[in-house]
């Protein structure tokens, strides 16, 4: 235990605690996306480069801004004076009662259990990293990560990307949220002008490097995400959101990686399998179909009916 | 003792503020935090159970597993989050009925 | 002797950055809070990119850092002027949203 991981530690449960008793949600989000980027480093710390990425750009920067997107939002309707102009819900209103004392009082011995059941397990170092070692030569991709989560893990990942799907589907179920005119700003334009491009070539690099090196299709997806949507509040000339949000793009990613896992798994004996030889390419593309996806994804999880 | 990772007890206290969060909070918004938060000490306790291998490389397979769930964690927090926006777009409240009531009451 | 640089120089971000965010807390309102959090900051963090250049293994690693605080340079000048836009926009009672029409060609929202 060392003075910096010490330190890290403390910092990383203040500013949890922070964001939890913030006084406005649009404060908590704030020191919510600090929260994450702190965990970032920590898992840079713990050794974990891939999950730092991921954990930067969508742990700390997709969730971090939606949830600001909604404190906003609630708080701009709040203080403009007019309330629900729509129908009132139809639930009677309950009559309970709940003591706050007993909630805490659970939650300290729920993670009173948790923490004696972490600390007498014995820290199994080096069991699963031993056996990818020895399986990655086999599996043709150079990179542990990519190797699990592509090859080894594949089904996961599937199960993953359609629930992405599940999730896009049910947001995009209810009509479209009021939208406010976003004002065209001169410099916010001339910066974006520069930086949409950079961002999506990072994300194409990200994609690249993931073979090899951390990186993959989470990551580029988020990054590419965070590209079309500063797109769009710079009101850039071109409009990629609406094009990009239509069902065939989101399912793009699922779609290929069924057509390839049962195509090519049949080429090799096994579903989600790969040919020897093929792999790298069947990867890419695979890689390449779930980052515009997750892309798109992420960009209509902020809200916007199939129409927007 | 003295090998036991500081992450351990670090993850198990951002369940706690996780949990108490979600109990406690009053405002949707708050609960969803408290859940990222939850969810973020989960991970932690799980990389924290497999110490970095010889050439500093934590375990790819825990690796892949925290990837998986933090991507899953943000389509559940997001479609928490319109869930709470298409509620306060009906009802105009930011809280649901029982923790109006409850706070009340406090 | 490159280890006593590289201590200084990040030592010296950290005081940078520590005197950013003092002005963060104590500072009256956003503007002046702005103002001191982007100087301090941006200036921190060149200062600790330039502790990191001594120690690149190469050209193109050095030229990445470079790049790196480039960027972070434009971002928090761009965010600060978007905040201090806003803050001024409000403090004369006209609301951000309506302030200019959308550029033409693009589609409406």
């Amino acid at each position: 235990m060392n003075a910096t991981d010490l330190l890290l530690a403390l910092a990383l449960l203040l500013l949890a605690g922070s964001a939890l008793l913030a006084r406005s949600v649009q404060i908590a989000s704030v020191l919510f996306i600090a929260f994450g980027l702190l965990l970032a480093l920590v898992w840079v710390r713990l050794g974990a480069p891939d999950v730092a990425l991921a954990e930067a750009a969508i742990g700390a920067g997709v969730a971090g801004a939606l949830l600001m997107l909604a404190a906003s939002e609630f708080e701009s309707r709040r203080i403009g004076g007019s309330r629900a102009a729509g129908p009132r819900l139809p639930w009677p209103r309950p009559q309970g009662w709940r003591p706050r004392w007993a909630l805490v009082l659970l939650a300290l011995a729920c993670a009173a259990v948790l923490l004696l059941a972490v600390l007498a397990i014995e820290p199994l170092a080096g069991a699963a990293t031993e056996a990818v070692a020895r399986n990655l030569p086999q599996s043709e991709i150079a990179h542990p990560v990519t190797a699990v989560l592509l090859s080894f893990r594949a089904y996961d990942t599937l199960l993953e990307i359609a629930v992405l799907l599940v999730a896009v589907v049910a947001v995009q179920a209810a009509p479209a949220p009021p939208q406010r005119a976003l004002a065209h700003d001169p410099v916010l334009a001339r910066v974006a002008a520069i930086t949409v491009p950079l961002a999506l070539l990072v994300a194409l690099y990200l994609l690249w490097a993931g073979s090899s090196r951390s990186g993959g299709a989470f990551q580029a997806g988020a990054v590419l995400a965070g590209a079309v949507l500063l797109a769009r509040f710079a009101s850039l000339p071109l409009d990629p959101q609406s094009r990009l949000t239509r069902p065939p793009v989101l399912a793009l990613g699922l779609a290929l990686f069924i057509l390839i896992g049962l195509v090519a798994g049949a080429l090799a004996g096994a579903a989600l399998g790969y040919p020897s030889g093929w792999v790298k390419p069947l990867v890419l593309a695979i890689e390449a179909a779930l980052m515009v996806s997750i892309g798109a994804t992420l960009v209509a999880l902020f809200g916007g009916s199939k129409t927007a | 003792m003295s090998g036991v990772s500081i992450w351990l007890p670090t993850g198990s206290a951002l369940v706690l503020f996780g949990l108490l969060g979600m109990l406690l909070a009053s405002s949707i918004l708050r609960k969803l935090l408290a859940f990222n938060v939850m969810g973020s000490g989960i991970f932690l306790l799980l990389l924290a159970l497999r110490p970095p291998g010889p050439d500093g490389v934590a375990d790819p397979v825990a690796q892949a597993l925290i990837i998986t769930g933090i991507v899953i964690a943000i389509a559940a927090t997001a479609l928490g989050v319109r869930l709470a926006r298409r509620y306060f777009e009906l009802s105009g409240h930011t809280e649901l009925p029982e923790d109006r009531a409850a706070t009340r009451d406090d | 002797m490159l280890e006593a640089l590289t201590w200084l120089l990040l030592a010296l971000a950290a005081l940078f950055f520590s005197a950013g965010t003092l002005g963060l807390l104590r500072l009256p309102d956003t503007l002046s809070r702005i103002h001191a959090l982007t100087k301090a900051d941006n200036l921190g963090l060149g200062l600790a990119a330039l502790a990191l250049l001594l120690h690149a293994e190469s050209w193109a690693a050095a030229a990445q850092i470079g790049l790196i605080w480039l960027l972070a340079l434009a971002a928090s000048a761009t965010s600060g002027y978007l905040i201090a836009r806003r803050c001024l926009l409000e403090s004369h009672g006209t609301p951000a949203s309506t302030l200019g029409a959308p550029p033409p060609g693009a589609p409406p929202t």
